[in-house]
């Protein structure tokens, strides 16, 4: 190797420590780390309990739903037995309250 | 039971409830009936149903539409038996006036009409086949005896007969509504309708020919059968009316074959009890 080699060499190291050292100067690692703004951290906090909350409601809408669907069938059944059931007529031995005739 | 009969609607009204100070709900019941018959009644020129036949088209109120509604879907089910355009053959009959103002024996012929017109119906606008007027006596008295039992319904168990045409609601301490149909034979409704249809009570004579009521739509002239009478059992008084008048008008074979509930009166003098009576 020459002198010349070697001393390239020494510069483009030379080089490439100096851009190193400058990146790691520029990124302020000895800084403290920025606090988080107060506002952020409270709308997070109410974005959280919303969540929270709507779980919670969801819950209550789908159990009163079940609850009025199967009302709701059971009302239905309930109307049709009755509909099924009309009319109801028979033969009776008392004496009549009034008296069908020829309208 | 409280009791109240008058006459409306050319026939006897008779309101039956179980119930105590009933006297108020009485007049509310006269009332409403007065207001139907204003609404229903080919009688009185300034009924609706009056301006309807005159003008051939109106826009109608709820319960004229209902009414018409009811029969048209009668006449559907019944293929045409049951008709609400019958009434030129019944003018035709001479029936052209109240009963009680019917000549019982007039030397004029009776002439048929033409039944089986066209009625549309959109919403409450009811428009007729021009040459065609309705006839809602019978369906009426129904529609009515439905609309004063629900309205009498309010304080107790009722029974409400309009003519032949009865509904019930509610059962009373008795366990049934007792309903006579002759002399010999009576029967408990507890729900439904009950209705009677037959050429007993309303006829007359035309040129020496016995004519009724009951108009058979095929021939535009009261209807020739073998019964005098039937009392049908239905859902509710609508539907017992258009049930009496279709067996009535087929004949007891027909009656017999479809074994509806009901009681058929032959002119022979039998009674026939069908549909497990």
């Amino acid at each position: 190797m020459t002198k010349e080699v070697a001393r390239l060499y020494a510069i483009v190291t030379g080089i490439v420590a100096f851009f190193l050292a400058w990146a790691g100067v520029a990124a302020h690692p000895w800084a403290p780390q920025p606090k988080q703004d107060p506002q952020v951290a409270a709308l997070a906090a109410r974005q959280q309990q919303i969540q929270v909350e709507s779980l919670r409601v969801k819950r209550i809408v789908d159990a009163r739903w079940t609850n009025y669907r199967r009302n709701l069938a059971a009302h239905n059944t309930a109307a049709a037995q009755t509909v099924s059931a009309a009319p109801a007529v028979r033969v009776v031995n008392l004496p009549p309250l009034v008296v069908t005739r020829t309208s | 039971m409280e009791q109240r009969t008058f006459s409306a609607m050319g026939t006897t009204i008779e309101l039956l409830v179980e119930a105590e100070d009933v006297e108020q709900k009485f007049d509310e019941a006269a009332a409403e009936l007065e207001r139907l018959e204003q609404v229903m009644s080919r009688f009185r020129p300034t009924s609706e149903l009056s301006r309807l036949n005159r003008d051939g088209a109106i826009t109608a109120s709820q319960d004229l539409a209902e009414v018409v509604e009811l029969a048209l879907a009668a006449r559907e089910r019944t293929n045409g038996a049951f008709d609400p355009t019958v009434h030129d053959a019944l003018v035709g009959a001479g029936y052209d006036r109240t009963f009680a103002e019917v000549a019982p024996d007039n030397p004029a012929a009776a002439e048929p009409g033409r039944c089986g017109g066209g009625v549309s119906l959109d919403g409450r606008r009811i428009t007729l086949e021009p040459g065609y007027r309705l006839d809602l006596g019978g369906i009426g008295k129904g529609f009515a005896a439905e609309r004063v039992a629900q309205l009498l319904s309010l304080t107790g168990p009722c029974l409400v007969s309009a003519g032949g045409d009865v509904a019930v609601r509610g059962v009373p301490a008795a366990g049934t509504w007792s309903i006579g149909v002759d002399d010999t034979l009576t029967l408990g409704l507890d729900r439904g309708g009950l209705a009677t249809s037959g050429r007993d009570t309303r006829r007359w004579r035309r040129d020496g020919a016995e004519l009724h009521h009951l108009i058979d739509p095929t021939t535009g002239r009261p209807a020739v059968t073998d019964l005098v009478r039937v009392t049908a059992i239905g859902e509710d008084a609508v539907d017992a009316e258009v049930l009496a008048k279709t067996l009535f008008l087929r004949g007891s074979s027909a009656a017999v074959a479809a074994d509806a509930p009901a009681v058929l009166v032959l002119d022979d003098g039998r009674t026939i009890r069908t549909g497990g009576l």
